[in-house]
């Protein structure tokens, strides 16, 4: 877990002199058995019906006599270090570790044993309940194996205290949030780049006379060449006579602008029947919004680790993400922006597409369920940009829908299906995110195509 | 481009079936040695057993049935006070067979007492235990120690109990464990020990408030 930030911890129950515990119905009944069968062996003369009777008698009535006053004191907070390995990112997802406080009630008499019982819990996973010893204050900690990212709830906890037939009241501790960082993957160093560089440095070569790239051409000498750019060999060959000065020219470098534009509108999860909102998603599971988060990070960490230009923008939001910028500090910003992403609400219609930089390559990182995306993508493309469509739709887990789901399914991914084609038909490529060796060969790929040169036949590239 | 491939309307059911079998992760609670409740919720059943065998079993031919229903249901259901039903049951059958202080008659049976005083504390103790106890949940071996320890001064004191008594009627003072002048005194103890073991909320009567006064001012 990147947990960056938190809200605090959750407050717990106050301590302080409460109620008496109550007797459990169980405690009643052990103490009216053993009154009647210690009546019965008395008033008939049998000892030892008095003697089965006597642990019941005296443990009913040590257990009612000994009753705690008050509630346990219960509080949860993020655990400083989560267990596990890279900060509690491991392969199989995030771990989101927290540490409960449990303190037994003000008042106890001496000697007597507290157990809390305790049922931790929180959404996607199944609770854990546990019965611990609380005599003492103690902290326990505890975690869980999560694939989503963003503001995630830790756990809820629900406490009593509980006696020898005796129970406390009940109390609840709202569970504290923090913040998972999405992880990026490992992408190769060859991406896509745009037809035009921005500026005069960079670590990219671009198309038009400079210095510090690699040669152009040669050229004639003529004012305001350097004279250390003579190159002397072509001249010689060229001009035997010294008459003419031929200088080799070299490309400039250049930065490219990227523009990640992801789409926070949609959250679904693998199975279609949580799609609704009803059933909460799998916490292994990740949603269309987690592998969002992930595709935009991980193209954002690629590109700034190239020393380009990264801005952010958010489909679901009508306001300026993350403006483009260079180096570490961006890309703080941007996995900050991406952890906080999130629907929000139901957005107006677009009348037009947010305003990008002059030359921007452009990602569209979306499901595609709706039109919004494609058209924009397509509109982006129409104006010139590069423009990649990052699928991030979850596989689907089909098994066990029953016949209207599946045709409500069927009908929602052919019209997904035909908004795709017409984004492949207005010249945007389409990568699938799920497919974690198929979109980096899609994307060496489109690299490759991006730096073709006018005149070079499209077979050469394979 | 390939989109998904679409799902066909099939067989609901394996799907299912294999969605309820494939449980969501876990919440894991670390640094804690513990037992599986389903342990704890099974423990009344066997101690119920237990006292049975040492007991004997009453009710002629409906008695193992009914024992093992009773047995069953201190599992399903540990929050019905069927532990201590069946443990009044059971001392009704020890009052109903001979007495288990003849040592004269039964050489063993003193031993057989101890045995059925201690697995009636257990059954009731973990039976409490059980009916806090959630059937996939933890519970700390901790918990089971103090519960131990809270059990052992009333044990001690009731195996103690029985060793006088046995000595007392091996030494011939059975008869002064009998008698009839030492019953009404027992009887009045137990009464007095009900009536400060029973909470004095049950005792009073609850009065309903009275009605406000017409005259006085909301």
């Amino acid at each position: 877990m990147t947990a960056g930030m938190t809200t605090g911890a959750a407050p717990g129950t106050p301590p302080g002199p409460g109620p008496l515990w109550g007797a459990q119905p169980v405690l009643v009944w052990t103490a009216a058995a053993g009154m009647v069968l210690l009546a019965l062996g008395c008033v008939t003369g049998r000892a030892d019906v008095v003697l089965v009777a006597v642990p019941a008698v005296l443990g009913a009535a040590r257990a009612f006599g000994t009753r705690p006053r008050g509630g346990l004191d219960v509080s949860t907070r993020p655990a400083a270090e989560p267990p596990g390995q890279n900060g509690g990112q491991e392969p199989g997802g995030s771990v989101l570790a927290a540490v409960v406080r449990v303190a037994p009630p003000a008042e106890v008499p001496a000697g007597i044993p507290v157990t809390a019982r305790l049922r931790i819990s929180r959404p996607g996973h199944q609770p854990a309940e546990v019965l611990v010893d609380a005599t003492r204050p103690r902290e326990l900690p505890v975690d869980a194996r999560s694939v989503r990212t963003g503001r995630q709830p830790l756990y809820r906890v629900e406490h009593q205290g509980v006696g020898q037939g005796v129970a406390g009241p009940v109390g609840r501790v709202a569970p504290a949030q923090v913040l998972v960082v999405p992880r990026a993957r490992r992408l190769a160093d060859d991406l896509p780049m745009p037809v035009t560089l921005r500026g005069l440095t960079g670590q990219h070569a671009a198309r038009r006379p400079g210095s510090g790239g690699d040669l152009r051409d040669v050229h004639p000498f003529s004012p305001g060449d350097s004279p250390r750019q003579v190159d002397w060999k072509v001249t010689a060959r060229r001009s035997p006579q010294l008459d003419e000065l031929w200088i080799r020219r070299t490309t400039s470098l250049g930065e490219a602008v990227v523009a990640v534009v992801v789409d926070s509108r949609d959250d679904v999860g693998p199975d279609p029947t949580t799609w609704s909102g009803v059933r909460a998603v799998r916490a292994d599971d990740a949603t269309s919004l987690d592998l969002a988060r992930e595709a935009a990070a991980t193209l954002a960490e690629a590109y700034l680790g190239g020393g380009d230009r990264v801005g952010i923008e958010d489909l679901g939001v009508r306001r300026h993400a993350v403006r483009t910028g260079t180096g570490r500090r961006q890309l703080d910003r941007v996995l900050h922006l991406l952890a906080g992403l999130q629907p929000e609400g139901e957005p107006p219609e677009r009348v037009r597409p947010p305003r990008l930089a002059a030359g921007a390559f452009v990602y569209v990182v979306s499901t595609f369920l709706d039109p919004e995306a494609a058209v924009i993508a397509s509109t982006w493309r129409r104006a010139g940009h590069g423009v990649v469509a990052v699928d991030v739709l979850p596989r689907l887990a089909t098994a066990g829908l029953d016949a209207r789901h599946a045709l409500a399914l069927r009908l929602v991914l052919l019209q997904r299906d035909d908004l795709l084609a017409d984004l492949a038909g207005a010249g945007v490529e389409v990568v699938r995110w799920t497919d974690e060796a198929g979109s980096a060969a899609h994307l060496r790929l489109i690299a490759r195509q991006s730096r073709r040169r006018p005149g070079t036949p499209a077979g050469a590239l394979r | 481009m390939t989109g998904p491939a679409l799902p066909r309307p099939g067989l609901p059911w394996p799907g299912r079936v294999r969605r309820a079998l494939d449980r969501p992760p876990p919440v894991r609670v670390g640094a804690l040695v513990t037992l599986p409740g389903a342990a704890v919720r099974t423990a009344p059943a066997v101690a119920l057993l237990a006292c049975a065998a040492l007991a004997g079993v009453p009710g002629g031919s409906l008695g193992p049935p009914a024992l093992l229903a009773a047995a069953a249901l201190a599992v399903a259901r540990p929050a019905l006070p069927v532990a201590p039903v069946a443990a009044a049951v059971l001392g009704l059958g020890v009052l109903a067979g001979p007495d288990l202080l003849g040592t004269a008659e039964q050489p063993g049976a003193p031993w057989r007492l101890a045995g059925l005083v201690l697995a009636v504390d257990v059954l009731l103790r973990t039976a409490a235990l059980a009916a806090q106890t959630a059937w996939r949940g933890r519970v700390e071996r901790a918990v089971l120690r103090g519960t131990a320890r809270a059990a052992a001064g009333s044990q001690a004191l009731a195996q103690v109990l029985l060793v006088i008594a046995v000595r007392l009627r091996a030494g011939g003072g059975g008869d002064t464990v009998t008698a009839g002048s030492l019953r009404v005194p027992a009887l009045a103890a137990v009464t007095v020990l009900l009536l400060l073991a029973v909470p004095a909320a049950w005792r009073t009567r609850h009065r309903r408030p009275d009605p406000p006064s017409p005259h006085e001012r909301p």
